[in-house]
């Protein structure tokens, strides 16, 4: 979608994504990339009302009514960067001429924002695997083939601990 | 009875904090940062992370363990999301082909729980006819690539005493997304589960609290004759898991008729799965001494802590060994099932030297 001026506006991607909302946070899981991320309240309003029809000074409205809070541009400009690094965004954002790059730091230090209000896009990584899967030894992995029914299997090793049966060079299967 | 509360040590620490987490609005508790500094990495090595949190949640996330129960949620969360989507297209698959599976564990258990973070589960386990299996492998195969995690069995435990038909003919289709998951019947679920506790030597503590969150969830309608029955040593094992589900994490037994057994557990089995609670994940039940002995041989410490990983607890070794759950010391069930894998080892040991 684009502005009469040209420049895009910011449009959330919808495919191949896995959504849940808890309280204060909306968990976003990419089934492409296979990865998982945790949008703060600031963050997922901003990617919610991201429809490809509205420019960042509605977007900045829009936070604000949710928000009951006045939200400065700058603001939406963050969280923009973030949901783009994220591959969040169907539409890139151009971004205005002479904009200087945007700091969670600097926001907070210009008084823009709390740490509570500032938007945040996060990486779920879990700390240590925690699969609930069947754990097998590195040798029983290796033991494997992936051209046998069921492959490499995915089972978490153990140990390693962390590691998955994974496919490995050749046909073969390995911890990793 | 045993008081978990009344000693010290990380698997106390652990059982104290999944005391009751399965149920919708647990009692809040709080630990000492030097507790949750022991506890916090078994919790997530063990996919008891999320339970635990619902139990620390309500205080402030000051530490990075807190934080790190915390993340262990929003992951299980998301993955549930994302792992009930492949189980639609699991069934889709099989019955494509005219199979019709049933599954165990996994999301067939979390459903239960109040919140579908609290139970992880990294596997789909699909029980069919053998005949079918080949032909699901090819339905799995067909079009897209799968990257998911399934486990085919055509088998069970012989001491689960159900066969496949039997248990099909008691099974439920429960609703998820759209389409119609089987499952087992509650009845058929738990003697699994609390099999299945044992035959893992109990390593993981959220195995226990799925048996208790069964126990207490379980209706008027509930046939205990079929889940206890058949062999009463089998049976008793089966009360003896859903006693340590009492008395360790305080699920509600009063009026079932594992009662009393309940309350009179052998020593051992409770002091054998605090241990292995201790001592974080365990080793699988059918691995038998499955490591690579000759690449172990250049190190000594390697090899050292290879055996002993493979020395099994005393749960694991009184079902190997087919024992009753008597108060009788378990070491020389512990020195029996070492024996009876002896063969294993030494075929084994003979294909990794030709394959060395």
């Amino acid at each position: 979608m684009k502005r009469g001026n040209g420049h895009s506006l910011p449009k959330a991607r919808k495919d191949d994504l896995v959504t849940r909302q808890i309280t204060g946070e909306l968990l976003v899981y990419d089934l492409k990339r296979h990865k998982a991320f945790c949008l703060n309240n600031t963050a997922a309003t901003v990617w919610k009302n991201c429809n490809g029809k509205r420019t960042v000074s509605d977007l900045a409205a829009t936070l604000s009514n949710e928000h009951h809070s006045p939200a400065d541009e700058k603001v939406i400009w963050l969280a923009l960067d973030q949901l783009e690094k994220s591959y969040l965004l169907d539409t890139r954002t151009t971004r205005p001429v002479g904009l200087p790059p945007i700091s969670r730091r600097s926001l907070i230090r210009a008084g823009i924002v709390t740490a509570v209000t500032l938007p945040l896009v996060t990486m779920i990584t879990s700390p240590v695997a925690a699969q609930a899967g069947t754990p097998i030894t590195d040798t029983v992995c290796f033991g494997r083939h992936q051209m046998d029914p069921g492959g490499c299997g995915n089972n978490p090793c153990s140990p390693p601990v962390g590691a998955k049966c994974v496919n490995g060079p050749g046909n073969t299967c390995k911890c990793a | 009875m045993f008081n978990p509360s009344a000693s010290s040590g990380a698997g106390n620490l652990i059982a104290r904090l999944l005391t009751g987490a399965w149920r919708p609005n647990p009692e809040p508790l709080s630990l000492s940062p030097e507790q949750l500094s022991i506890t916090a990495p078994l919790l997530l090595s063990t996919g008891a992370a999320a339970l635990a949190w619902t139990r620390l949640g309500t205080f402030d996330v000051t530490t990075n363990d807190l934080s790190d129960l915390r993340e262990g949620y929003r992951k299980h969360l998301i993955d549930a999301a994302v792992h009930e989507l492949e189980i639609v297209d699991l069934f889709k698959r099989a019955r494509a082909n005219c199979i019709e599976p049933i599954l165990f564990k996994g999301w067939a258990l979390a459903r239960l729980y109040p919140d579908a973070g609290l139970r992880p589960y990294g596997d789909h386990d699909l029980w069919m006819p053998g005949q079918d299996l080949e032909r699901f492998y090819r339905a799995l195969a067909d079009g897209d690539d799968y990257a998911f995690c399934v486990e085919p069995h055509i088998t069970f435990y012989p001491q689960y005493e159900r066969s496949f038909d039997d248990v099909m003919c008691r099974s439920q289709l429960v609703s998820l997304n759209g389409a119609q998951i089987r499952v087992p019947g509650d009845e058929d679920h738990l003697r699994f589960i609390c099999l299945h506790f044992l035959f893992h030597g109990g390593w993981r503590p959220l195995w226990l609290c799925d048996v208790a969150l069964m126990v207490e969830s379980v209706d008027s309608g509930f046939d205990w004759d079929r889940c206890l029955g058949g062999n009463r040593k089998y049976a008793d094992w089966v009360a003896c898991v859903i006693g340590l589900a009492h008395q360790l994490l305080g699920a509600e037994v009063a009026g079932t008729p594992v009662a009393k057994r309940a309350k009179s557990l052998p020593r051992w089995l409770t002091e054998a799965v605090l241990r292995q609670w201790e001592k974080g994940p365990g080793m699988s039940f059918a691995e038998n001494f499955s490591f690579s002995f000759p690449r172990r041989l250049l190190k000594p410490f390697a090899l050292a802590r290879s055996l002993r990983e493979h020395w099994r607890n005393p749960i694991q070794a009184s079902v190997e060994m087919n024992a009753s759950f008597t108060d009788a010391p378990r070491a020389l069930f512990q020195f029996g099932s070492l024996f009876l894998r002896l063969p294993e080892f030494f075929r084994y040991f003979g294909h990794e030297i030709r394959r060395t």
